[in-house]
């Protein structure tokens, strides 16, 4: 079943290459120029192509929808840390946990995670950079224009405020006269759009682009579950994007879809929801597998334990998570048939995800483990998430969780399993492979301060949610009374969401030290096992000189250690020696060329929805164009910069990075 | 900025809001008003997070053990019957929780790296172990499957021989129609009609009104009542719920698990109570988010012996009284024409029959212990804190009233206290 490349299509290209001769191409007009390969200024941030450079700003930017979107919880928070609260009232509440959920979903895990994707996909697998490597930069500018046309909404008459989820018909223009609702729409278009493209990117790298001998069961498990999870994204997102579309249609141009006066079905909305709302959760807890599956091995000394097993149980939730969207729905009055089935598809989805809890935890047994941060973190990731897991099962009873649903013991399980776990995860990832992207180390003892007082507020936060939901406190109330047994625990909770706060305080700070520091991080410094590590800490533009041909999963290890057939190890090389390799001259590495067109394209779509959104047709008519106009310059755009010596010595055939999308749409670069 | 203006919007609201008696003590007892504490601002919310966590321990243990909404704690039957599978798997998913932490916890503590140079033996897998911890859950899983699916359809399962009772979502807050006294059967279904919302405008403009088609259609006359759900004791009751609006979600934990209020559906949920449950009051709470004031559509379900039950259901399906009161009869002049509320809701003693018209049918408003989708005690203060102002009252509250003048709040507080059989 695995897919094994021509070791000659990803080795570096010899100066001179051999490849057939084209025609030297015309002066192109200059609009079509594209800008000289830089590594300064923010002009080469703003028409990079580079995996690292967009990976590092997905990063920072979904760092800052973090703090934005914490900012939200804190007023919650402090909204209910009393019974009959007062500090932001009704409908600011009402914007503010709406926001507070679609940050977190679509601008902070999301993004996160396609920052780790960004970086580490190409490292992981040997690449010099993903398949489609404009069409990355489309996808950081939309998620850019996304979020800050969502967020624009505060500025123009008031924030979504219908719930992330949405439901009709509360959601429609009878019920939401105001435009919030529309910024929500028009704000998950755009950010799906930027997912999908997203998806066929990864998933196109990973089938094309791996180095020689790295056969499919030979993929560290990160990107196996970035594999999985873009596959995710490609069938989900056009889910909700289809949705969108319809309530978009039923609020702005009088359509019935789910307005029951006329025949509609609002509980339409719900399955198509929850059919795109299901597999996210998947999207949003995969990367986070990966990254645990990561780090557990390189701290323990061991190879993961049962590695196709925990791949195998990765594909196995993936294909599950399309049977089990109506969970969400069990008091919706689907019928005892339909709740049956759904329960039971429900529990068994837990069965591959106890098999990764149960093979993570056999990869510590028996393992050499150094605590460090990531370490710390990773170890988080399991504990939390085996709580959220099996609270998670307890709501796939179908009766108990007519008692449960819509009550704070949700809340509780899904940020056990989305904070808990999936933030966890990516922090696990921050520490590891901070030195690998910035060639410094975040410093170990404000980390572990930071791993104690964030595990601490999580569990002081989200751990009575259990209590004060079996105890009867809806969701989504923006107020309680006394007497209800839920006062105590509140102000618990709102003390554990400032203790959280404090804690990426502690992370801030420790990154501002870091990038003052003047340390410079040991090349191997956490003693690794996998691909990205067997080059510089920050890789070249061009990630490997040379391009290793993989023989294991675990090939950086292997090429350090030996490993008797008893299992017992000895040291063979230092990491230095392994990444020691015969001079090789950069101008034989052809990179793509910057470009301008991501973001122009791009900029036109918020122009789009703001024309659709306020009725100002001219205004949607000029997006369009401009839209169109992006792409066509795409098109046109030759595939170097106009001084790049090495344009006219490949063709494309043989390019070092070419690539399945470019010999199909012949506009890769 | 937006969050700035709702926030003033809502202290200022709140000054009006804090002469009414919102809540309801911990008791059983409906009529226990309690006075909200002084004003809170937002300075002052946020220094009182700092109050210390053990004062705070000690208010939960002591404050109320009643949990009045609990889903552990509970009344009826059914209730009882989701725990008797609820309550096992929760103990075993503890169970297992605390074995795999045992794991974790002896793996980190036994496993700890000595030394630089130390190399444990590199095990890839091991297959009969791996097969055995996907087999037992599954295994495992697979019999808690069996008894939930056996559990779904006992609950399932349509009682015979139940009191039929209608219930009809609102923002924000829920009607109950009843069927005549003396009979238990109601077959309410959905049909195509004028929008009562649009009857008035079309009158105008000289055309038919809009036809929509999730109106009620009932069998024979109703008796329709808002806010307190009264059922006998011991007595099987199916819930016929719809919406009339957005979705909603009527839920009685105490009693049984929740089901959501559609518009264009009608769900059934059966609710049952135990013979000495009588003269009980049961918390209840919309459980999806419907708009603004989705926090403020509370009801409670008063459990009557069935002597109780059947008193009260006379007395709310009887024509009311004519007011006596001079001030009483000024106030149904106002009703019905100055301040323009039958506009919304009916309140003359032959309309004891209707449905809610938009508003909730008034009829035997006095009779009623709450108003305000039952987040107030029915008395002269919260009533006239509510006609001055009813947004600042319930946040979005959808009834339209201009500003009265205290003489005219005082007349139709009268009126509407002269409101029963």
């Amino acid at each position: 079943m695995a897919i094994v490349l021509e070791p000659s299509r990803n080795s570096p290209a010899l100066p001179g290459g051999s490849g057939a001769v084209r025609p030297k191409p015309v002066s192109d007009p200059g609009v079509l120029r594209r800008p000289v390969e830089s590594t300064k200024g923010i002009v080469s941030w703003l028409t990079t192509v580079d995996h690292t450079r967009i990976g590092v700003m997905y990063g920072a930017l979904s760092l800052v929808w973090f703090v934005i979107g914490g900012i939200e919880a804190l007023l919650i928070r402090l909204q209910l840390a009393q019974p009959n609260g007062d500090v932001i009232g009704a409908d600011t509440y009402n914007q503010m946990f709406t926001m507070h959920g679609t940050t977190m979903v679509f601008l902070v895990v999301m993004p996160l995670s396609s920052a780790f994707f960004n970086y580490f996909l190409p490292l992981q697998i040997g690449a010099r950079d993903v398949a489609f490597p404009r069409l990355n930069a489309l996808s950081w500018w939309l998620f850019v224009f996304g979020g800050l046309f969502l967020y624009s909404s505060f500025f123009l008459g008031g924030a979504p405020n219908g719930g992330w989820f949405g439901y009709a018909p509360n959601t429609s223009i009878t019920f939401s006269p105001g435009h919030n609702i529309d910024f929500w729409i028009f704000g998950l278009q755009i950010l799906g759009i930027a997912s999908t493209v997203s998806a066929v990117n990864f998933i196109a790298t990973i089938i094309n682009m791996r180095a020689p001998g790295m056969t499919l069961f030979r993929m560290p498990v990160f990107t196996w579950m970035t594999f999985v999870a873009s596959f995710l994204l490609l069938f989900a997102m056009p889910i909700i994007t289809v949705a969108l579309f319809l309530l978009m249609f039923d609020r702005n141009f009088g359509a019935n879809f789910f307005n029951p006066a006329q025949g509609g079905d609002p509980v339409l909305w719900q399955h198509l929801f929850w059919l795109f709302g299901h597999p996210e959760v998947y999207i949003l807890i995969l990367p986070a597998m990966g990254i645990v599956s990561e780090v557990l091995p390189t701290f323990s000394r061991k190879p993961l334990f049962g590695y196709p097993v925990v791949v195998f149980s990765g594909i196995a939730i993936g294909f599950m998570g399309w049977g089990v969207w109506a969970h969400h729905m069990f008091a919706v009055g689907l019928g005892p048939v339909a709740t049956a089935a759904f329960g039971v598809s429900t529990m068994f989805i837990a069965v591959p995800t106890g098999v990764k809890i149960f093979n993570w935890t056999a990869t510590l047994w028996g393992g050499a483990i150094r605590f460090t941060t990531a370490m710390y973190f990773s170890v988080g990731f399991i504990t939390t998430f085996v709580i959220g897991g099996l609270s998670g099962v307890t709501h796939s009873v179908v009766s108990a969780d007519t008692q449960q649903t819509d009550t704070y013991y949700i809340v509780a399980h899904f940020h056990y399993v989305l904070f808990g776990g999936a933030l966890m995860g990516l922090f696990s990832g921050f520490y590891y492979w901070w030195p690998k992207i910035f060639g410094k180390m975040l410093n170990e003892r404000l980390g572990k301060v930071h791993f104690w007082l964030m595990l601490l507020g999580m569990h002081l936060t989200f751990g009575p949610m259990h209590i004060v939901g079996l105890q009867g406190q809806p969701r989504r109330m923006y107020r309680y009374d006394k007497g209800m047994g839920f006062d105590f625990w509140n102000m618990i909770e709102t003390v554990g969401s400032f203790i959280i706060a404090t804690s990426l305080v502690v992370f801030f700070v420790n990154i501002l030290i870091t990038s003052r520091s003047k340390a410079v991080a040991p090349a191997d410094p956490w003693d690794a096992r996998t691909v990205e590590w067997m080059t510089d800490s920050p890789p070249k533009p061009w990630n490997f000189d040379v391009v290793p041909t993989v023989h294991t999963v675990d090939e950086f290890w292997h090429r350090k250690y030996a490993e008797d057939d008893d299992g017992s190890i000895r040291r063979v090389a230092t990491a230095e020696q392994v990444l020691t390799h015969d001079p090789v001259d950069p101008a034989s590495i052809h990179m793509p060329s910057p470009s301008w067109w991501p973001l122009i394209a791009a900029f036109w779509f918020p122009v789009t929805a703001y024309g659709v959104l306020y009725h100002a047709w001219p205004v949607a008519v000029l997006g369009g164009v401009g839209i169109l106009a992006g792409f066509f310059g795409w098109s046109l755009e030759p595939s170097a910069a106009p001084h790049d010596d090495h344009h006219d010595d490949h063709g494309h055939g043989d390019d070092p990075n070419s690539s399945f999308g470019e010999l199909v749409a012949g506009t890769a670069h | 900025m937006t969050i700035r203006s709702a926030t003033n919007a809502h202290q200022e609201m709140n000054s009006d809001l804090l002469m009414t008696s919102m809540s309801f003590e911990c008791s059983a007892d409906l009529a226990a008003p309690v006075a909200v504490d002084q004003a809170r601002s937002v300075r002052n919310s946020t220094r009182r997070l700092m109050v210390p966590v053990l004062v705070g321990l000690g208010l939960a243990l002591s404050a109320c053990e009643k949990d009045p909404q609990s889903t552990i704690n509970v009344e009826g039957p059914q209730a009882r019957s989701i725990n008797s599978l609820a309550m096992p798997v929760l103990l075993i998913a503890g169970a297992i929780g605390v074995l795999v932490y045992g794991l974790i916890f002896f793996c980190i503590v036994r496993y700890r790296r000595k030394g630089v140079d130390h190399i444990p033996k590199q095990v890839h897998g091991n297959t009969k172990g791996e097969i055995a911890w996907t087999a037992a859950p599954a295994v495992l899983l697979a019999v808690v499957g069996v008894l939930s699916v056996g559990k779904i359809f006992e609950i399932a399962e349509a009682p015979k021989d139940a009191l039929d009772i209608t219930v009809v979502g609102h923002q924000w807050w829920w009607e109950y129609q009843y069927p005549q006294p003396g009979q238990t059967k109601m077959n309410p279904q959905l049909t195509t009609g004028d929008d009562p919302l649009d009857v008035d405008a079309a009158k105008e403009e000289g055309r038919e009104p809009r036809q929509i088609g999730n109106l009620i259609k009932q069998d024979g006359p109703v008796v329709s009542t808002a806010g307190v759900l009264h059922i006998p004791a011991g007595k099987k009751v199916v819930l016929h719920i719809t919406s009339k609006d957005v979705m909603h979600n009527y839920w009685v934990p105490k009693l049984a698990g929740k089901i959501y209020s559609i518009p264009g559906r009608i769900n059934k949920l059966t609710l049952d109570s135990d013979a000495d449950d009588a003269g009980k009051t049961i918390y209840g709470q919309c459980a999806e988010f419907c708009g603004v004031s989705h926090a403020n559509m509370r009801f409670k379900v008063k459990i009557d012996s069935p002597e109780d039950f059947a008193k009260w259901h006379a007395s709310i399906a009887a024509p009311a009284m004519k007011p006596t009161s001079e001030l009483a009869i000024e106030g149904e002049k106002l009703f019905n024409g100055g301040a323009g509320c039958n506009a919304c809701h009916y309140a003359e003693p032959d309309k004891v029959n209707e449905g809610a018209k938009i508003g909730p049918n008034l009829t035997h408003f006095a009779i009623r212990e709450t108003f305000a989708g039952a987040i107030a005690k029915n008395d002269t203060r919260n009533l006239t804190a509510w006609l001055r102002n009813p947004q600042a009252f319930k946040p979005g509250s959808r009834m339209v009233i201009r500003k009265l003048t205290d003489e005219e709040i005082e007349k139709l507080v009268a009126y509407l206290q002269s409101l029963k059989a």
